[in-house]
């Protein structure tokens, strides 16, 4: 199937790693001209190299703190002057931190997360993407043709309570609701919007956070992760290919009337009909 | 993108409707055979011939109206569209569990999980029914390598739009039937330009 993208260009935050990268990856395979951003030049720049190595040529990464608006200016200004314009934009800032030694927000229940991670949480998801969103919608306006994508949680709709999870249980249904209603608004400029529910992706942070979890439960990581996959329907984790080729389906011309879904990339994790 | 589509034997029931015809062009553009009897009976035969990938069971238009309106026997022959998908299920889910691949897929009416103005109360009851079907079997097929999934098409638009919609109807319909798709089970994707739904 020939999406049509050829020549479009991207900007993805959380670039560097997991789905973020394997989102660069399908749309670098479809013809797109790519963008990257994340805060760690180091792996910002070998994800890079590993792109250019794919896409000669059509590889931008740019260090940023795509919470601060300044910083997501200049990644949207950067794209613009080197492929004169942003059709397609995802949002893919992680929330939480694993490491309880890092800077919050951290992974916890409701009675071990202090009142202060709640903010810090919004800032890192629902600022972040909101930001982006404000940066890139005036051009996508000027030529009536845009892609845009919250990379969300299955939590988003589900709250995942057998986990620590309060802050994305929280945080992230908001995100998704300024994405609903984005889609409404933009619906008319041919600016599609949609949210992409993920789950158990086989991610570097995902085996990260189920060590850490283990560690701090007692448990063995090994038997965590095999019942967190067996109660899929798939039985099995998905891996960051999934969600980059389901995005860059999204992003295709066929795809133009498909706007304003929540679309979980779980492996059938989530119980609700519809 | 490749969906891998090239020689796979999908069926396709109730091809000859608006929709159906959509499903049926998305397949066969990307290389797919089809075989358009939905019946269970012509599903099982086209099995044993040779193995059915995909099979997509297209709603056909339902009578309009609320249910005070609608005679007894219009609904009855209406709820026997859910006993068709049923079918469906009975003829092909046991030769694909054991063959560890396949691809179930509803495209109906989005006035399964939205409230449009259509008086549409056949295709909200109707669908909403094969959604839970669909759902029910995305966890008991799952585990072997067989998904299930829905579209859901607004069928109350006209001109560009109708034809985009049904463009990204058929679309999407071949890549949920794609082998790259084994991931994704239990979804039910709306294609009506953000129109209908809530949040979810």
């Amino acid at each position: 199937m020939d999406l049509g993208l050829t020549g479009r260009a991207a900007v993805i935050s959380g670039g560097s790693k997991g789905q973020g990268l394997a989102t660069a990856e399908a749309l670098l395979a479809e013809g797109c001209r790519v963008a990257i951003a994340a805060r760690t030049p180091e792996t910002l720049q070998a994800a890079a190299a590993q792109l250019e190595a794919q896409a000669p040529g059509r590889v931008l990464a740019v260090a940023a703190d795509m919470t601060d608006a300044a910083d997501v200016d200049r990644v949207v200004a950067a794209a613009c002057e080197r492929f004169g314009g942003v059709d397609i934009a995802v949002s893919n800032v992680i929330g939480h931190v694993i490491d309880p030694a890092s800077a919050g927000p951290h992974a916890g229940y409701f009675t071990d997360t202090p009142t202060s991670e709640y903010a810090v949480e919004f800032k890192q998801l629902l600022l972040s993407a909101w930001l982006l969103v404000r940066a890139v919608i005036p051009g996508m306006k000027a030529r009536g043709w845009g892609r845009i994508f919250n990379i969300a949680s299955g939590s988003a709709r589900e709250p995942q309570w057998e986990i620590p999870h309060i802050l994305p249980n929280t945080v992230r249904p908001a995100v998704a609701a300024m994405h609903r209603s984005l889609a409404v608004e933009l619906a008319p400029h041919g600016i599609t919007v949609n949210n992409m529910l993920t789950g158990p992706i086989a991610t570097q942070r995902m085996i990260d956070y189920f060590t850490w979890l283990a560690k701090d439960t007692g448990a063995d990581v090994d038997a965590l992760l095999a019942e967190r996959y067996r109660q899929l329907p798939v039985r099995r984790p998905g891996q960051p290919e999934d969600m980059g080729r389901m995005i860059a389906f999204l992003c295709s011309q066929q795809a133009a009337a498909i706007s304003g879904q929540s679309i979980a990339v779980v492996g059938g994790r989530l119980r609700h009909i519809y | 993108m490749n969906l891998q589509l090239e020689g796979f034997h999908a069926i396709v029931a109730n091809a000859e409707t608006e929709a159906g015809g959509a499903v049926a062009r998305a397949l066969a553009g990307e290389g797919a055979r089809l075989s358009l009897d939905g019946s269970a009976e012509a599903a099982a035969a086209a099995d044993r011939r040779s193995p059915v990938g995909a099979a997509v069971f297209v709603l056909p238009p339902l009578p309009e109206g609320g249910f005070a309106s609608l005679e007894a026997e219009v609904v009855r022959q209406a709820l026997q569209q859910v006993d068709a998908v049923a079918g469906l299920f009975k003829a092909l889910a046991p030769a694909m569990q054991a063959r560890g691949f396949g691809r179930f897929l509803f495209v109906g009416p989005v006035e399964a999980k939205a409230m449009t103005a259509r008086s549409a109360d056949l295709d909200r009851t109707v669908g909403l029914a094969v959604l839970g079907l669909m759902k029910a079997m995305s966890g008991e097929l799952g585990p072997h390598g067989v998904t299930c999934n829905a579209i859901l098409w607004d069928s109350g638009r006209t001109g560009a739009e109708r034809s985009r919609i049904l463009t990204a109807t058929g679309a999407m319909t071949a890549y949920l039937a794609s082998p790259l798709s084994g991931f994704l089970t239990g979804l039910v994707v709306g294609v009506d330009d953000a129109r209908q739904g809530g949040v979810f």
